[in-house]
């Protein structure tokens, strides 16, 4: 197997992960009573709808890598990929949307970083060889 | 497979995905409120009167 199918596969299994993980090891399902019978989610709900969206995208440029013939579209994908990923990482960070300092999010948020950085790899890895590829045509 | 049928797919995944983000299908159920913090008219709930801002968590 080519290892540009190696890339592409990898990036595809580590964002349906991505996809899942807020299933697999849920966020804190508290709500903030702001009184008078209204409640609105915690800062983490928000956080990862926005993830979710992010990695939606994330899966489609990583199933991308196995459709896409040239080297152009290869480098673009494998850029946005690792684009995404940092969105990933940069979302649950106190600094960006955040997410509560209790419950089960910051278990989540671990891992979530953690397969974000795989993710990031894998287009950065999709990038080189693609990059590299290309100056051994034109050499 | 080609490109065009490629983003037709991708397209529809992407409106699956949306709809599940819509449904929330895609986190846990948020946990329901205890009945004493429920608003009911001409009534307010000790938290309520202790916070103006109660986390539930």
């Amino acid at each position: 197997m080519k290892i540009q199918k190696i890339i592409g596969w990898f990036a595809v299994i580590i964002s349906v992960i991505l996809l899942f993980l807020p299933r697999i090891i849920p966020i804190c399902t508290g709500r903030i009573d702001l009184g008078g019978g209204n409640f609105i989610p915690m800062k983490c709900h928000f956080a990862y709808q926005a993830e979710f969206l992010i990695t939606l995208l994330a899966v489609i440029f990583s199933a991308g890598l196995l459709v896409l013939r040239t080297s152009e579209a290869r480098l673009l994908a494998g850029f946005l990929i690792f684009l995404l990923s940092a969105a990933i990482v940069i979302i649950p960070q106190p600094w960006a949307l955040g997410i509560c300092p209790e419950g089960g999010c910051q278990q989540t948020t671990f891992f979530e970083v953690i397969a974000g950085l795989m993710l990031a790899v894998a287009g950065i890895a999709q990038v080189w060889h693609v990059y590299k590829a290309r100056q051994e045509e034109t050499e | 497979m080609n490109l065009s049928r490629f983003l037709i797919i991708a397209l529809v995944f992407f409106i699956i995905g949306t709809v599940i983000l819509y449904t929330g299908t895609n986190r846990a159920s948020f946990r329901k409120v205890p009945a004493d913090n429920q608003h009911k008219p001409g009534h307010t709930s000790q938290v309520q009167e202790d916070l103006s801002v109660n986390l539930i968590c």
